[in-house]
């Protein structure tokens, strides 16, 4: 390492490459940007999301073996109030659920936290093509509906999260009235993080509190899976079709453990798996 | 530097980009330590300019990997970070805690806002709300994290020799 009285031409040099190799990742198109990204995913970013992996899991293992212990204890009924082990443990118990319930042709794997500003919209998830994921595979919670893998590496995938506003699923009420296309909603504040229900015929009126699941048009998402529920109607002056705003079923920032399904799951369906409560 | 001065700073360096890509996570706190930022600066404050820039910008593109739709924005901001850590030693203020510290701060500023502008897709409250408080409380967090990491990396490790 060099001391002072640095700043010479070299360094100039490399600086003013540095700077113009991230302006012109910054002007590539969104497809060259993910190629990009994807490449260093695959390189840097794979031994670093091993590393958030396993992190992950020792933190499990402390609450797990934390709750454990106080299962022992006489206190155990203030240590279930713990909302974030209790929450994270109501996650796995679920999910492990709707393992049982598939069957088969679904890959778990981790959510891992990129940069915390800005970053609701794509998730990076610890499973990739090695361990069968491919391009536009639904990734789901116990829950429902969280989304659909963007690009995919050998170990690791990027996941298209639903508030990401390219995100689009057809959807219907369970029940089978009302099909429409479920997107994301632009809003801030209270209204921001909802989902928005389009283009519904204007003739089926869903009610509030109507759950909302997909509708299998498109082959992307199989017929049943939950998105939401309808908390309201939007007007929007259409005299064709009506808005409905959706509460959507998962929260992005409560995504820990997923499950992707694989295209021969999405093929043969998903019907009884996720049944009304 | 002498060698093990060298080895010992080598590995702070390394426990600070694992912290980020493990305890940061775990923790995830709305109000985060930006560990990798202080490594930055850390390395800035010992490096020529060119070094530490290529650093910041190697650095900001692994996490730009992680999150696409701003891809280049904090590999931008820090390599402005990295560069402006090594110049403001080397022309102004030599290996300064405080000077650091205010670089850490700045730098994580810098680098949400490069990201918020190339992503767009914050507006409303939604971005006063992280421009006007997350971002500033992450950075004031991150500060004092790194100035203890400064002192700490001083007390360790000689100032480099001066030509």
């Amino acid at each position: 390492m060099r001391g002072a009285g640095e700043g010479t031409g070299t360094d100039r040099v490399i600086v003013g490459a540095c700077v113009a190799a991230a302006l012109v990742l910054l002007s590539l198109s969104p497809q060259r940007q993910d190629r990009a990204a994807s490449a260093v995913r695959e390189t840097v970013v794979a031994p670093l999301a091993a590393l958030q992996v396993r992190a992950r899991l020792v933190q499990r293992a402390v609450t797990t073996y934390d709750s454990l212990i106080r299962l022992a204890d006489s206190t155990i009924r203030q240590a279930q109030t713990l909302p974030a082990v209790e929450g994270e443990n109501a996650q796995l118990r679920a999910l492990l659920g709707l393992g049982n319930a598939l069957q088969w042709g679904f890959v778990p794997a981790e959510a891992l936290p990129g940069r915390a500003t800005g970053d609701a919209y794509t998730v990076v998830l610890s499973a990739g093509t090695r361990q069968g994921v491919a391009v536009l595979s639904p990734v789901v919670a116990a829950a429902g509906v969280v989304g659909l893998i963007a690009a995919v590496e050998e170990t690791t995938s990027l996941a298209l999260v639903w508030p990401h506003p390219d995100f689009r699923v057809s959807a219907t009420a369970r029940g089978g009235a009302g099909f429409g296309i479920v997107t994301t909603h632009e809003a801030d504040g209270s209204e921001a993080f909802l989902l928005e229900l389009r283009g519904v015929p204007f003739r089926d009126s869903l009610a509030i509190g109507t759950a909302v699941v997909s509708a299998g048009v498109g082959g992307v998402f199989p017929r049943g899976i939950p998105i939401g529920t309808v908390v309201g109607e939007i007007s929007q002056g259409s005299a064709w079709s009506r808005t409905y705003l959706v509460q959507p079923a998962v929260h992005p920032a409560a995504l820990s453990a997923v499950m992707i399904l694989t295209p021969p799951r999405v093929a043969a369906g998903v019907d009884s798996v996720w049944k009304a409560p | 530097m002498t060698r093990p001065g060298r080895l010992t700073f080598a590995l702070g360096f390394v426990l600070l980009l694992v912290l980020h890509h493990t305890l940061r996570p775990l923790l995830a706190w709305r109000v985060e330590v930006d560990w990798q930022l202080i490594a930055l600066v850390l390395l800035a404050l010992r490096v020529r300019p060119g070094i530490a820039a290529l650093t910041g910008f190697g650095l900001g593109l692994v996490m730009d990997a992680m999150v696409p739709a701003a891809f280049g924005a904090e590999a931008l901001a820090l390599t402005f970070v990295g560069y402006a850590g090594a110049r403001f030693r080397t022309g102004f203020f030599g290996e300064s805690v405080m000077v650091g510290t205010v670089i850490i701060g700045l730098g994580k500023v810098a680098a949400d806002l490069a990201v918020l502008v190339a992503e767009g897709r914050l507006r409303g409250w939604s971005l006063v709300a992280q421009l006007g408080l997350w971002t500033p409380l992450s950075a004031l967090l991150t500060a004092i994290v790194g100035a203890g990491v400064l002192q700490l990396a001083r007390r360790d490790a000689p100032p480099p020799r001066r030509r």
